[in-house]
């Protein structure tokens, strides 16, 4: 059944340049269709790339979290110091270090009104987050109530972005319900980090900073960072630490942590939920499309099959020519909803300052998905193959 | 006696049922000989294609009995009877070539379904049978660019390419002024004699019969006479 296989692909591709300019609007369904489901991928990735920023920053090779622990949201709940400590006795770690993340309100001179900022504490003299300015300009931390400002925070930050472009410092009143005592901030530097769906603006302050600011407790730590020496394996470590500060703190390698912050956003959050009825949505209207095609090709060559079908050849051949069809339809109209999808993610990325773009990995699911839905549509345009009758050709 | 290409014996065909019911075969005995070139004659309605049909194994008879190339069509099942129908040759009142694919490409299609195809073996019997219909060196042509005689032809190449027991021609030159058709039938005749291969022709067309070896009339379902040609 060789050569006929070879036929039923060069006839399906004939007959589809045969009628390439009648299908050439549902051809160019077909190509909207995958990149808006191409699209729809790359804002997903925008979405956790955006959100992952944070979690992706923190220097630690283990990670300790609160056992209520969830994701790196506003105020997560917090672990005892003392489980960091027992950690940094254990063997294989070389240094541990916390995070503290809490959210408030910043006063805006601009408007009178209150901006909600996450802030960040760490202490200036150690290790925390591996992002390149926040390693050159934390030692301005230490001084008392100053902080660093998030470049790429939303909008509404950009009148304190120009005082400080001008100034080279920026005042930001804190926003505390006992308002007498709230503290001035100082911006003294830039960090860059990124919005994300949740949060408007990111200071970074000194942890003492943060005590005094909102009167935490530097005993309650974030976020627990365990960094290992050189050729330990984090695994084994996390395991033996696990067992050292059971019930007290949950233990988790850098993979697993960033994991789990992804698969919160993916599943306890809506995003994943749009995303996949965004992409179904793309999956319906292609296969649409592609059947239009598919229908058009069968109606227009119903005669010819008829023929085909009187020398003998099966209804499964004649299957095989609406496949091919559909696999080429599918093929050849991918790199140009590919190559759109470039254009677009590049306008919105800019726009919306997120992290948008896919990866080789996105571009091949959506191909084999697309392959699918050539599948689907093949499989409903066979249905009208039944029409193809050689009683038909006789006079 | 040469080889039987087909036996019919008291095959009856209608359509339809209760009031509607039309009978449109009834009692039709006939042998097919490799090598016979045979005319079907008789008025619009006579059952011509309905028996052709038949013979093509496009539909099996409601009554007696039909053997084709050694077979008894009613034991076939779809599978068997597209199997039968891959040692046929049809032409058709209008050419029906496939409008995608060159004239030699339409000529090799008829080999690929067979069994045992081979590419480069049935590229060249194609083009020896373009060759033998005239057309040699026209092979890379779209099919629209050749006249209605020469699509017609095409499809005699595409029928006899396959070596065929049995080639079924319903009313081949009716899309096809005179001479030409003529011309046509002359060519089909030829290639059948010199392959050795039964034709049965339905037509209306006169001028075509003096190239055939037997006449059958039919009338209201029925064969009426059986004559020999000269
Ligand atoms: N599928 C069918 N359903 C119902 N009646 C049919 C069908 N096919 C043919 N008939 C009827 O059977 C009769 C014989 O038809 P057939 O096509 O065999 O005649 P014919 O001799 O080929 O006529 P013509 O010379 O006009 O081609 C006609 O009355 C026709 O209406
Ligand atoms: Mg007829």
């Amino acid at each position: 059944m060789r050569p006929a296989l070879r036929f039923a692909a060069l006839l399906a591709f004939r007959q589809l340049r045969h009628r390439a300019l009648a299908s050439g609007a549902a051809l160019a369904g077909v190509a909207v269709a995958v990149m808006l489901m191409l699209v729809q991928v790359a804002f997903r990735n925008g979405l956790y790339d955006s959100a992952l920023a944070l979690p992706r920053a923190l220097a630690a090779d283990i990670v300790l979290v609160s056992p209520g622990y969830r994701a790196l949201t506003f105020s997560p709940p917090w672990l005892p110091r003392a489980a960091l400590r027992d950690a940094a006795g254990m063997p294989g770690v070389a240094e541990t270090a916390a995070l503290y993340a809490y959210s408030g309100q910043v006063r805006s001179r601009e408007t009178g009104g209150n901006l909600s900022v996450w802030l960040l504490g760490l202490d200036p003299a150690s290790r925390v987050l591996d992002l390149p300015e926040v390693a050159a300009a934390q030692r301005l931390l230490s001084v008392p109530d100053s902080a660093l400002l998030d470049r790429l925070s939303r909008q509404e930050f950009r009148a304190v972005l120009a005082r400080f472009a001008a100034e080279g410092l920026a005042r930001l009143p804190l926003y505390t319900p006992a308002a007498d005592l709230a503290p001035v901030l100082q911006v003294r530097g830039l960090f860059a980090l990124g919005p994300s769906f949740t949060i408007d603006g990111t200071l970074l302050v000194s942890d003492l900073t943060l005590h005094a600011a909102l009167g935490v407790p530097l005993d309650r730590v974030s976020i627990g960072l365990v960094r290992l020496r050189p050729g330990a394996d984090a695994g084994l470590v996390a395991a033996a630490l696990a067992a050292r500060v059971e019930g007290r703190a949950r233990v988790l390698t850098r993979d697993a942590f960033l994991a789990e912050e992804r698969g919160f956003y993916a599943r306890r959050t809506p995003i994943g939920l749009i995303f996949n009825t965004g992409l179904l949505v793309g999956v319906a209207v292609g296969v649409v499309f592609i059947l239009q095609v598919l229908n058009g090709l069968v109606d227009a060559n119903l005669p010819e099959y008829a023929v085909l079908l009187a020398q003998g050849y099966r209804p499964a051949f004649l299957a095989a020519v609406v496949a091919q069809a559909a696999v080429a339809v599918a093929l050849l109209t991918y790199p140009l909803a590919l190559g759109l999808a470039l254009l677009v993610t590049r306008v919105a990325a800019t726009a919306t300052r997120l992290p948008l773009g896919l990866h080789g990995a996105d571009m091949a699911a959506v191909l084999a998905l697309s392959l699918g839905m050539a599948a689907a549509a093949a499989g409903l345009a066979a249905l009208r193959l039944r029409r193809a009758d050689p009683l038909e050709l006789f006079a | 006696m040469s080889r039987a290409v087909a036996a019919l014996r008291g095959v009856g065909h209608g359509f339809g049922s209760g009031p509607r019911r039309r009978t449109v075969l009834r009692g039709i005995d006939l042998d097919l000989r490799a090598g016979e070139f045979v005319a079907l004659t008789g008025p619009s309605g006579s059952g011509k294609t309905t028996l052709l049909t038949l013979l093509g194994a496009l539909r099996v008879p409601e009554a007696g009995r039909v053997c084709l190339l050694g077979q008894d069509m009613a034991g076939l099942d779809a599978a068997g009877l597209a199997a039968l129908r891959r040692r046929i040759g049809f032409v058709f009142q209008r050419h029906h070539l496939l409008r995608s694919l060159s004239v030699l490409e339409n000529v090799e299609a008829a080999l690929h379904a067979l069994p045992g195809a081979e590419p480069r073996r049935d590229r060249a019997a194609a083009l020896a049978m373009l060759e033998a219909v005239g057309l040699g060196g026209r092979g890379a042509e779209p099919t629209a660019r050749l006249s209605g005689g020469e699509q017609q032809r095409v499809a005699v190449a595409r029928a006899l390419v396959r070596r065929p027991a049995l080639v079924l021609a319903d009313e081949p030159t009716a899309s096809l002024d005179g001479g030409t058709g003529r011309a046509v039938v002359a060519l089909l005749a030829d290639l059948a004699r010199s392959q050795g291969c039964a034709v049965v022709m339905g037509t209306h067309d006169e001028r075509c019969l003096d190239l055939v070896t037997r006449r059958l009339h039919m009338e209201d379902g029925m064969l009426r006479q059986t004559e020999q040609a000269a």
